[in-house]
């Protein structure tokens, strides 16, 4: 399978990133492709659990997007899809 | 044939290493190559040329002309360029996503951190 690797460092505890990166608020603060608002969002962090979120770009048009939990490790470890 | 499934052929296509290496030598000549061209400069024998070329040809990757008994086959820019926009726009999206969440994460770092130390250690509730 193709894949493609992003690798970012970040200088935070990882309690800070966890957070961020599986409840609902957390998510919504980062994810989407401008500024544009975040209409909703979503998440029930937990393995098997989904998050969903909808977003409207600054061009106009809305997306959505939703995946799925497939392992949590608080605060080290999330895989989603 | 819709833009999504012209992307996942053209992707499909450039995963195997002998596609690849077929593209290359196509591209270090624009008039092209015939076939029995490319099966001499590579290590794979005529039929399996054949089949990787339908492949790249179902991804529109390359086109085949056939003037008399040889087949002259020549790149086709337009489905790789379309898969790098992709690519880039994929990119752009998690690079400005990324940096949200450095930013975002750090702040939160540097907020806790400095509340931290205004508190002297055992001097909590």
């Amino acid at each position: 399978m193709t894949s493609v690797t992003l690798v970012r460092r970040i200088k935070a505890r990882p309690s800070i990133l966890f957070d961020l990166l599986v409840t609902a608020e957390g998510i919504a603060r980062w994810w989407g492709p401008d500024a544009g608002p975040v209409l909703l969002s979503e998440s029930d962090p937990r393995v098997g659990g989904r998050f969903r979120l909808r977003f409207r770009r600054l061009v106009g048009d809305e997306y959505e997007t939703s995946g799925e939990f497939l392992e949590i490790t608080p605060p080290k470890r999330v895989r989603m899809t | 044939m819709n833009q999504v499934e012209r992307l996942d052929r053209v992707f499909a296509a450039i995963t195997d290493p002998s596609r690849r290496a077929i593209l290359m030598r196509l591209e270090r000549d624009e008039q092209g190559a015939t076939v029995s061209d490319l099966a001499r400069s590579l290590p794979i024998k005529l039929p399996t040329v054949m089949k990787h070329l339908d492949v790249l040809d179902d991804a529109g990757l390359i086109t085949r002309a056939k003037t008399g008994r040889t087949v002259m086959v020549r790149l086709q820019p337009g489905p790789m360029r379309a898969a790098m926009d992709w690519l880039r726009r994929y990119e752009r999206f998690w690079n400005v996503s990324l940096d949200r969440l450095t930013a975002l994460a750090e702040a939160r770092e540097t907020e806790i951190s400095q509340t931290q130390a205004r508190r002297p250690k055992g001097a909590g509730r």
